[in-house]
């Protein structure tokens, strides 16, 4: 195993013991001095700092968060801040790790975020499937309210008041989307929403609202109480802080990992998670969770930053990068990723509704064998080429989740052309007479057989 | 004096007949300030644009089209068909237009090519999973998805996989849901939710596999539901009784007027070979054809849409009968009407001419109403001659009268503030509801509700509403009358309400601040003693709210304003209808002459008539139906029914239209007015009457607005438009109220009882009722509500009168029910006087403490004309619930059947 | 003007000769025989099933659209899944043509979506009876049971007109009113 080097582990130091750190464990540690810190502060020097510190939203965006929270109307209150908990990306699974072992530090961290951005109720939208990151959440907030941090007059502050909502969602990715959240908390169908106005302006019950993820959040209380300087030590380019990268799939070790942005994606592949497993060679990454281009072998000698992975013609959207060897049937892993998106778009609006069965009906088609020379053509013509604004869907939807369902169908076809006509032309997988395991199969993970997949 | 004027023809909104003339489609920029304004480019155009529109209304006031499925005037933005997606410059890619506000300076393409292909490509995505049915679909024809895939599409696709399918439910015995069709436009889920106010439908189930449906399978229960037909842009929802009947191309259209209630919509009859197919909103050139419009604002009610079949019932005669020898025989039109007049003659010449009384159906068109009455004061020589066999006493019928002649209101000047007393509008009047939710909903003007009953469609909408006890209604309007004038006190009306003087201060300021206003009562109650002392009190209301508000009070009565007008009554000479059963028991009417069964039938019940109608010396009936009444006729001549009849009449606002013939009359029978001419003639006045339509018309144009020149065919809905249609509007300050010298001078008017504007009010503390609110020990005060589509002659003989029917209920205020132990759903036992019925309980805030509301269908046992005096009510609750109807049908769950 | 008499006469006496002797008769004795007609010819109008026995039509109304004379009247119902008559939702309840306005120009077999409507070979349309030519839809589905398909002799010595019928020709009007 090659030598790695060995980096400061901030947000999740002790990742490993999978502990969830309790009131009393997080107060020995200094736990909840920066938000007493924040109360003296001026609302507009916290965002200062979050503006300084560079921090990027963690949810896929990378919107910068200062930015965003200095979009909010001078004097229109009252002010919501929801968390974005609803991690449901596939491949990404940073927060519930977070929310599970340090759901203190979140709350600091939204009581940090309430008084920068002056608002007195945060919700926290945790993914219905969380159901021990709810729990915990739900009782370290009780635990807060119960000492006072939380609720009216926080530390004994007159006039100050947080109150954090815990809020479990049904189960749909849309709800990840953040005007879908809102609506959803709002008691409707998750259904996004239409944008203009957007949620800073007229959000949550149509109030200035801002939507932020929890690893964007737990780090305020990291450049509070260390300063800017401190968190832009671990900077590439316009990228900076350390961040959690969700590495699942074909290695060795896979798992979260707590890195600088600088660390390239063949050194976490191949150095922090041990390589492709036995025997194996690696086949293509995607390196931002199951939306972004995928990338080819040798395009990953590129730092994982957003600046970074952009270059290469992807995304670093939620880091989660996921991992597959040369077993792995590119169409058949679209295929699977289009049935994804298919089930989860949620129905509102045409492009994405129609668009997003449409090419799981025909990606599912050319892999059982019964592809037609003009697919791939339709297939290029619906999802574009993986770039934003083109192909049918991408930009004609009312959220993000129509481009998310079309980016990848385009870059697969582009990066595995070749595999894509084989299907077609000699109408059967070549990948079935393998016998050997499939990578991510409906339902399980591996060794699943083909035979299963529903086909339409 | 009336005066005829020609409608503003500018826009869109111009063009429409009611609902939204200030909606935000097509809103002329005409008196917006300056500072709103700005120039936009539209298509190489410089355009003028206000502030805070969205690109899809420029386009409508440019006339420049953009397609479009979700997007409706009347609804919210949805913005999920994606279709109207347009180029803007600097935007890097097509945006909608519909829910995108314009900027000074924007640059919009709507036809560009950016444009053109992204529509082209929604348009594909649409037929995607959309059936290639157009041959079986009843919308083809006139669908939008048809015509967008002709004029936005590609002529082929590339979809070569299976499509989607889904489970045919079966919700609605109105409305069919076809889902595979649907496109998911979201129109009739938000019509719902906003206009009907029933919230009954949603979408279900998640991405592709998502539908369309009501919650629980149950019908979609709204009294505004049809309109769903209309609003769906594709063949997903469907007419049931109009379903495969015929192809939209092959019916005639007839632009006409619905003849059902006050409200007066402007309406399109579908005919072919003699037979109505189907009553929409009116229908409009729009793509080279006549077509509904699907971004209609002119929604209908379900009574004027699926009932108004009622002259194709089984029991329609065409023919005339005389009576020979205890035996009706058919005969020839000009024989009965001989004799007809010849019998009518005998009793003129026996008893004099004030022993007969004629009789005219409150849907009786202007034309009918001032022959009836020329022929009673002038060819008969008799003072009886009345519409109002519908109001419940002499008193009411009085009131009501005098209210008409002096109302001053209407919704088109868009009230700051809608006061309503006593609101059973939905239910009398359904499109004058659904405009004053509209000025609450879309124009968020206020709306002020007093009185003992709520309407529970507008409820939703009140800024604020204050309840009181069935007859506190006149006391509480003179208080707030006083308080206006500053003669009485708040704390006194506060008390009087039972709220606390914020409230009620709240209301006054509301008034007060208010720069135009708009007073609507009710003017139905249970039994017709409640109206003649509000209505007074109403009118001094009126006086003490001054300028600028108006006041319009609220009857069901399709021409009630017109036949008023018109002088069709009796005044205090005659007998009215509501004093006709004693006047023939005591001999003094010896001779009755209906014109529509209609106009006879609430009197009483059938035995009740049978028994008054089997004395008179002669009973003429010109009707459309065989009945009871007709089986007792000396003659009955047959009149023509619904949709065979020209004229005018006026709605309840006083704007006339015309009713057009449709079809012609079945059989041997003849228009009211040619049957009043003939009558007139066989009495012995060879001038009587007029020839044709147009003549008639002319007179009662004399009569009404003297110095105007409108025909006929002006009001006629010229071109499926009525842009240029004719108002004869109701002059300010009462002019309604018809003076003795317009009439022509060989008319006897001198004792007609004509009561001034100014109403002798109740004096401000005194409780004028005649009944005293009493708490739920004493047993509870009742209230009852027409409704349009209730049990009543004519609404019976619609071919779906059941479905029509409203579930019976009986509605009972929270704290009431829960002193006697009642929930919504559960039956109970309504004791009435002594009689009894088992009736389902709603709880709703409708009435009032004390009081209970009983809708249509549940009184036809009681007959509440025939309950004078006092009205004991009891609720026995059962232990049983009402049955839902949709967990029948919840067997049937509709899911999609591949996915 | 001999000679043009004697090209005329020759021509015809040739034809005459042709006829006779050479085999070249261009008529035939109707109706013993019967001449075979081109498959597109546009007789009488027939409606088809599908092998199931389910009719084809499904009652669009897109015949009635086009027909240029107006011949095609109908009114579609929905069926009863229990007791199909089309495979679709609907299907004609009624269906006539009057052959007497027919032009038999073809236009409903194209317009035809479900390809329900041909025109048969059947050309002897005559008949004594104003009734008759109103084809009613039974009669259009099973023509051979109705005397009106393929097989249908002319019968010179059957008379149509019995005293019922008459009788009941005079009470019907037509049955197209439009």
């Amino acid at each position: 195993m090659p030598e790695v080097a060995e980096w400061e582990r901030v947000l999740l130091p002790d990742i490993e013991k999978n502990e969830t750190e309790w009131l009393a464990a997080y107060l020995k540690k200094g736990g909840y001095d920066v938000a007493r810190k924040a109360l003296d502060m001026e609302p507009e020097s916290i965002v200062a700092q979050v503006k300084e510190s560079g921090l990027r939203g963690r949810g896929g965006a990378g919107f910068p968060t200062g930015m965003k929270w200095s979009f909010l109307p001078k004097g229109a209150f009252p002010r919501y801040l929801a968390i974005n908990a609803d991690e449901s990306e596939p491949g990404t699974c940073k927060d519930r790790p977070l929310m599970e072992q340090r759901p203190h530090t979140l709350i600091e961290g939204i009581i940090c975020s309430c008084l920068a951005i002056e608002s007195e109720t945060a919700f926290i939208y945790i993914r219905g499937e969380y159901y021990k990151s709810a729990k915990v959440m739900e009782k370290a907030v009780a635990e807060a309210y119960a000492e006072g941090f939380l609720g009216a007059n926080i530390f004994g502050r007159e006039g100050k008041r947080v109150d954090i909502v815990v809020h479990r969602g049904a189960g749909a990715y849309i709800c990840g989307e953040e005007t879908a959240l809102l609506t959803s908390l709002e008691g409707y169908r998750g259904y996004p929403k239409l944008k203009p106005p957007f949620p800073a302006i007229s959000g949550l019950y149509g109030k200035p609202t801002i939507i932020n993820n929890v690893e964007t959040i737990i780090n305020v209380p990291y450049i509070l109480k260390n300063g800017a300087e401190w968190f832009k030590k671990w900077v590439h380019e316009r990228t900076t802080g350390l961040r959690l990268y969700s590495v699942s799939g074909h290695v060795r070790k896979p798992g979260v990992y707590e890195l600088p942005p600088t660390v390239t994606l063949k050194e976490l592949i191949h150095d922090y998670c041990g390589g492709i497993r036995n025997g194996h060679d690696l086949k293509f990454v995607i390196p931002g969770g199951s939306s972004v281009p995928w990338l080819k072998p040798d395009q990953i000698d590129i730092p994982m930053s957003h600046e970074g992975v952009a270059a290469a013609g992807s995304m670093l959207g939620s880091s989660a990068v996921m991992v597959c060897d040369h077993t792995v049937c590119p169409v058949w892993a679209l295929g699977n990723l289009s049935h994804f998106y298919k089930h989860e778009s949620c129905g509102q609006c045409t492009p994405c509704r129609e668009g997003s069965s449409w090419l799981y009906k025909i990606v599912r088609r050319i892999e059982a064998g019964g592809g037609q020379p003009g697919d791939l053509d339709t297939l290029y013509s619906l999802a574009g080429e993986g770039t934003p604004g083109s192909g049918m869907i991408s930009g004609k939807s009312i959220c993000a989740l129509g481009d998310a369902a079309a980016w990848p169908v385009g870059s697969a076809i582009k990066q595995f052309r070749e595999e894509f006509e084989e299907h077609i032309e000699t109408g059967k997988c070549p990948y079935r007479e393998r016998k050997t395991s499939y990578w991510m199969a409906n339902g399980g993970f591996v060794n699943e057989s083909f035979d299963g997949m529903p086909v339409p | 004096m009336a005066q005829v004027t020609k409608g503003p023809a500018c826009g869109i909104g111009a063009t429409i007949g009611y609902g939204a003339p200030a909606g935000k489609v097509g809103r002329a920029l005409e008196g917006v300030p300056e500072d709103q304004l700005f120039t936009m480019t539209l298509n190489g155009r410089e355009v003028k644009a206000r502030k805070g529109e969205t690109i899809m209304e420029v386009c409508h006031r440019e006339d420049t089209y953009v397609p479009h499925y979700c997007w409706h005037p009347s609804l919210s933005i949805a913005g999920n068909c994606r279709l109207c997606l347009v180029e803007v410059e600097k935007v890097p890619k097509p945006i909608i237009a519909c829910q995108t506000q314009v900027s000074p300076g924007m640059v919009v393409k709507s036809a560009s090519e950016q444009a053109k292909t992204a529509q082209e490509w929604m348009m594909e995505f649409l037929l995607v999973n959309h059936p290639l049915d157009c041959p079986i679909c009843d919308r083809g024809g006139e669908c939008q998805l048809q015509r967008y895939s002709m004029e936005y599409g590609t002529s082929h696709s590339r979809m070569a996989d299976k499509k989607r399918k889904y489970v045919k439910p079966q919700a609605d015995p109105l409305i069919d849901i076809e889902r595979n069709r649907c496109i998911m436009c979201t129109r009739c889920v938000r019509f719902c939710d906003e206009v009907g106010g029933d919230h009954v439908m949603g979408v279900f189930a998640r991405g592709n596999d998502n539908y369309i449906g009501t919650f629980g399978q149950g019908p979609v229960s709204n009294i505004f539901s049809g309109n769903v037909i209309d609003l769906c842009p594709v063949g997903c929802l469907t007419s049931k009784p109009f379903r495969f009947k015929a192809r939209v191309w092959e019916l005639t259209q007839t632009q006409t007027t619905c003849t059902q209630c006050s409200s007066g919509c402007k309406v399109t009859s579908w005919t072919r070979n003699g037979r109505l197919y189907r009553t929409t909103p009116p229908s409009r050139q729009r793509h080279d054809h006549f077509t509904i419009n699907e971004d209609t604002e002119e929604f209908i009610c379900n009574q004027g849409r699926f009932g108004a079949d009622f002259s194709a019932h089984d029991s329609r005669r065409g023919e005339s009968l005389v009576r020979r020898a205890d035996r009706l025989e058919p005969a020839p039109f000009g024989d009965a009407v001989a004799r007809a007049g010849k019998a009518l003659r005998e009793v003129v010449e026996r008893h004099g001419g004030e022993s007969v009384a004629i009789l005219l159906s409150p849907r009786a068109t202007n034309e009918e109403g001032l022959l009836a009455r020329k022929l009673a004061r002038d060819v008969v020589g008799t003072w009886s001659v009345d519409w109002r066999a519908n109001q419940q006493s002499v008193e009411a019928a009085n009131a009501v009268s005098a209210a008409l002649r002096v109302a001053d209101g209407d919704l088109e000047s868009e009230p700051d503030v809608v006061v309503i007393v006593n609101g059973d509008i939905a239910h009398q009047s359904p499109v004058l509801a659904l405009r004053i939710q509209e000025l609450g909903r879309r124009h968020l003007k206020k709306i002020v509700m007093l009185g003992h009953y709520h309407d529970p469609y507008l409820a939703g909408h009140a800024a604020m509403s204050f309840h009181n006890a069935p007859g506190r209604t006149a006391e509480i309007l003179a208080q707030l009358a006083g308080v206006l004038a500053g003669e009485a006190s708040v704390a006194d009306l506060a008390s009087s309400l039972g709220r606390t003087e914020e409230d009620v201060r709240e209301l006054v300021d509301t008034i007060k601040s208010a720069q135009s206003g708009l007073l609507v009562q009710s003017l139905q109650d249970f039994d017709g003693r409640y109206a003649p002392a509000e209505v007074p009190a109403a009118g001094a209301l009126r006086a003490a709210l001054g300028e600028g508000w108006g006041w319009l009070p609220v009857t069901g009565e399709r021409n009630a304003v017109g036949l008023n007008a018109l002088g069709c009554e009796p005044g205090e000479h005659g007998i009215g209808a509501r004093g006709l059963l004693d006047a023939i028991g005591d001999g003094r009417i010896k001779a009755v002459v209906a014109i529509g069964a209609d106009a006879i039938d609430p009197l009483g019940n059938e035995e009740l008539l049978a028994g008054a109608l089997s004395n008179l010396d002669a009973f003429v009936l010109a009707d459309s139906f065989d009945s009871p009444y007709s089986r007792l006729a000396t003659v009955f001549l047959g009149m023509a029914g619904n949709l065979e009849t020209d004229g005018t009449a006026f709605d309840i606002e006083g704007n006339i239209a015309l009713v057009k013939a449709g079809v012609d009359p079945v059989g041997d029978s003849r228009q009211g007015w040619r049957i009043l001419t003939e009558l007139g003639r066989a009495l012995g006045r060879a001038d009587f009457g007029a020839d044709s339509i147009e003549d008639v018309w002319t007179q009662v144009r004399a009569e009404l607005a003297a110095d105007s020149d409108a025909t006929l065919a002006a009001l006629e809905l010229e071109g499926g438009t009525n842009a240029a249609q004719f108002v004869v509007q109701r002059p300010a300050g009462g002019a309604r109220n018809r003076a003795p010298e317009h009439n022509p001078g060989n008319y006897r008017t001198d004792g007609l009882h004509l009561r001034s504007a100014a109403f002798e009010a109740p004096k401000a503390g005194t409780a004028p009722s005649s009944s005293d609110p009493a708490s739920a020990a004493d047993g509870f005060l009742l209230t009852w509500g027409p409704h349009v589509s209730g049990r009543g002659y004519l609404q019976n003989r619609a071919s779906i009168a059941e479905m029509l029917l409203p579930k019976p209920f009986l509605e009972v205020h929270p704290a009431d029910a829960a002193a006697i132990g009642v929930k919504t759903n559960q039956f109970a036992v309504l004791h009435v006087n002594g009689l009894r019925t088992k009736v389902g309980i709603k709880v709703g805030r409708g009435p009032a403490r004390g009081t209970v509301y009983m809708s249509a269908g549940v009184y036809g046992p009681f007959d509440p004309s025939s309950n004078a005096g006092p009205v004991e009510v009891r609720i026995e609750p059962l232990d049983e619930l009402v049955p839902d109807q949709g967990e029948a049908l919840i067997a049937a769950e509709s899911a999609p059947e591949s996915h | 003007m001999i000679l043009e008499l004697v090209k005329g006469f020759g021509l015809a006496g040739r034809h005459v000769f042709d006829a006779l002797f050479r085999g070249k008769m261009v008529t035939v004795s109707y109706p013993e025989v019967r001449r075979e007609q081109p498959v597109f010819f546009r007789g009488r109008h027939r409606l088809q099933r599908y092998e199931d026995g389910l009719e084809r039509c499904v009652g669009c109304a897109l015949c009635a659209a086009v027909c240029p004379s107006e011949a095609i009247y109908l009114e579609a119902k929905e069926n009863n899944p229990a007791n199909r008559v089309s495979p679709g939702e609907r299907f004609a309840e009624v269906y006539q043509i009057h052959l007497l306005r027919c032009i038999f120009c073809g236009f409903c077999e194209e317009a035809c979506p479900e390809d329900a409507i041909v025109m048969g070979p059947t050309y002897e349309l005559a008949s004594d009876r104003r009734t008759d030519f109103v084809a009613q839809k039974h009669e259009m589905l099973d023509p051979r049971e109705k005397g009106f398909g393929d097989y249908h002799v002319y019968d010179p010595y059957i008379s149509h007109v019995t005293p019922e019928s008459d009788k009941e020709a005079k009470a019907d009007p037509w049955a197209l009113t439009s």
